[in-house]
């Protein structure tokens, strides 16, 4: 696994986000995290150049003001945002929003699990992974 | 000057008297009807003049006539009307001849009516108006025309507009009907988007929480739990569960059916590749192997496809046996069109003159018995107890719905502890169903 990653945790409840963090630093106390509470917020934190871009990010789907896929939208326009894996991690199941979401350059739809232990797994699978944008078309 | 013989006057007298009695007998044929034409040599040239009795045949057709016709003078006295107007307006002939035109015209219309009247005297006009009549008001559409030279009169045609009217009248109110009913159908949609997306999230969102939660305090409370207690918070996360994948598949459900039809040619290979990144993390966790076949390239509609592979992928994977990795293997073929009737397609409902893509998804898990292999694909029918296999028995209802969408079919062959096989049945295309894409 890489060492020192640094993910970007885009999602407005903050419940999910403690319980993402913890699971994955169960996996690798190396990685830092970011935090934004909206697609906004994200943007602004990927535009600005001082802060390092992450390795990956992760993007809930409904969240106020800008959402998910508006957020998702905007990377893709940005030559510099373009090519970070981005994980979709949502409450939603649609068959729908995965594909759509996919072809729109996502890597991964997730479905965010209930059990906390299920989130350990899926991110320590992500985790070991090496991820790129599926579709660059973007 | 010239001088004539006497024999060349009595020869003058003969013609002329020749040329009188042929005009008498001409005025005594027009006066006894019995010609209705003649021609006339003038300067060498044939001229044709007709006569009354001819238009007499005009006559006839214009009393016949399923539209007014009236014969105005320059100040709108009627000398003539055909029954038509008379009946049309309600009032015996013999009255409205003698009477005049702006009697009948409505008071709306009697200004307009003026207007053109004095266009028509010009030449011809043409317009729509009222009349009015012993308390009716009659839309019509009259025609002006100016008869001059030959006659000192105006052609009036009146044709009823009532029925017509009556018409676009009742169009209207069908339209504004059915403009109401669209309305309140996208509304009506709309809250139905709004429901599936409230569902999706919202019901979804707490539900979550209630199970993350609680498996949280367990994971705490571990050493310090009684048996009991741990049985009733693993109850109350079952519930929780259960409640979720309730709410997910009665939504997809209720997508499929009112899912918009949008065919495109779909590659399945791509679809089921789609399908199984999905299920990367479960296929590893039961340590499943899968085979895939080629698949064909079919009309289709992609998310439904993906939604059909899924819940087949999803119980082979399920309905794997205990402490064994499980086996799936998804192979296809064609059947051609008139060979697609076999014994264990015909209930199916298959169109022969249609060739159809056989998708087989066969595992080596729990199987059933082959008596319920048509119940499984009844929505809530479920065949394993909950304790045993979760599920809602839905999975399979929606399966049937996706494939009579695509105008296919599923079926499934199985054998209690010996694997199952589920075969879909896909037209490779939709034109024999009217689909445009």
């Amino acid at each position: 696994m890489k060492e020192n990653i640094e993910i970007l945790i885009v999602d407005d409840d903050e419940d999910d986000r403690k319980l993402f963090i913890e699971s994955a630093k169960d996996i690798n106390s190396g990685i830092t995290f970011n935090t934004a509470t909206d697609g906004q917020e994200a943007l602004r934190f990927l535009k600005d150049e001082h802060n390092q871009l992450p390795d990956y990010i992760f993007l809930d789907l409904r969240m106020p003001r800008v959402g998910g896929r508006k957020c998702l939208e905007e990377m893709g326009k940005d030559k510099r945002l373009h090519d970070i894996p981005v994980f979709i991690y949502t409450t939603s199941t649609d068959v729908k929003d995965s594909i759509e979401l996919k072809e729109m350059g996502a890597v991964h739809f997730i479905s965010k699990p209930a059990d906390p232990v299920d989130i350990y797994y899926i991110l320590s699978v992500v985790l070991n992974e090496k991820w790129e944008r599926l579709n660059n078309k973007v | 000057m010239e001088t004539a013989t006497a024999d060349d006057l009595l020869a003058e007298i003969e013609d002329l008297k020749l040329r009188l009695s042929e005009a008498q007998d001409a005025i005594d044929a027009i006066k006894n009807g019995s010609v209705d034409a003649f021609a006339i040599r003038t300067n060498g040239k044939p001229e044709v003049f007709t006569l009354q009795s001819l238009d007499y045949a005009y006559r006839v057709l214009i009393e016949k006539f399923s539209e007014g016709a009236l014969n105005l003078t320059p100040d709108g006295l009627i000398i003539y009307c055909n029954s038509y107007f008379s009946n049309l307006v309600n009032i015996p002939n013999e009255k409205v001849t003698g009477s005049y035109i702006f009697d009948y015209i409505s008071d709306e219309s009697r200004q307009q009516f003026r207007e053109h009247f004095d266009l028509a005297l010009q030449g011809c006009s043409k317009t729509e108006i009222s009349l009015r009549t012993n308390n009716i008001t009659i839309p019509v559409y009259v025609s002006l025309t100016n008869l001059q030279p030959q006659l000192a009169t105006v052609g009036m045609i009146v044709t009823d507009l009532s029925e017509k009217k009556q018409n676009e009248q009742l169009i209207k109110i069908h339209a504004e009907t059915l403009r109401k009913k669209n309305v309140e159908l996208e509304r009506l949609n709309k809250s139905l988007d709004q429901f599936a997306s409230i569902a999706s999230h919202d019901l979804q969102e707490p539900l979550r929480k209630i199970k993350t939660f609680t498996a949280l305090l367990k994971m705490k409370l571990n050493t310090t739990l009684s048996s009991e207690s741990s049985e009733l918070i693993d109850k109350i996360i079952k519930s929780s569960e259960r409640m979720s994948l309730l709410i997910k598949n009665v939504l997809n459900f209720s997508r499929i059916v009112n899912m918009e039809k949008m065919f495109e040619t779909t590659d399945l290979n791509q679809l089921l590749d789609n399908t199984l990144k999905d299920f990367d993390l479960l296929i590893l966790e039961k340590g499943a192997s899968v085979q895939i076949g080629n698949l064909p390239v079919i009309e289709a509609i992609p998310s439904q496809i993906n939604q059909l592979f899924c819940n087949l992928v999803g119980n082979a994977l399920k309905f794997s046996k205990l402490g064994r990795p499980a086996s799936i293997s998804i192979s296809s073929r064609i059947l051609p069109s008139g060979e697609t009737e076999n014994e264990f397609n015909v209930k199916l409902n298959l169109d022969r003159q249609v060739s159809y893509a056989e998708i087989s998804f066969k595992d080596d898990g729990i199987g059933f018995d082959q008596q319920f292999a048509d119940q499984i694909f009844s929505i809530f029918e479920r065949l394993n107890s909950q304790e045993q296999y979760s599920g809602t028995g839905i999975g399979l209802a929606l399966c049937q719905k996706i494939v009579q969408q695509h105008h296919g079919g599923i079926r499934a062959e199985g054998k209690e502890n010996a694997g199952a096989i589920f075969y879909v049945l896909l037209p490779l295309t939709q034109s024999a169903n009217g689909v445009s894409n």
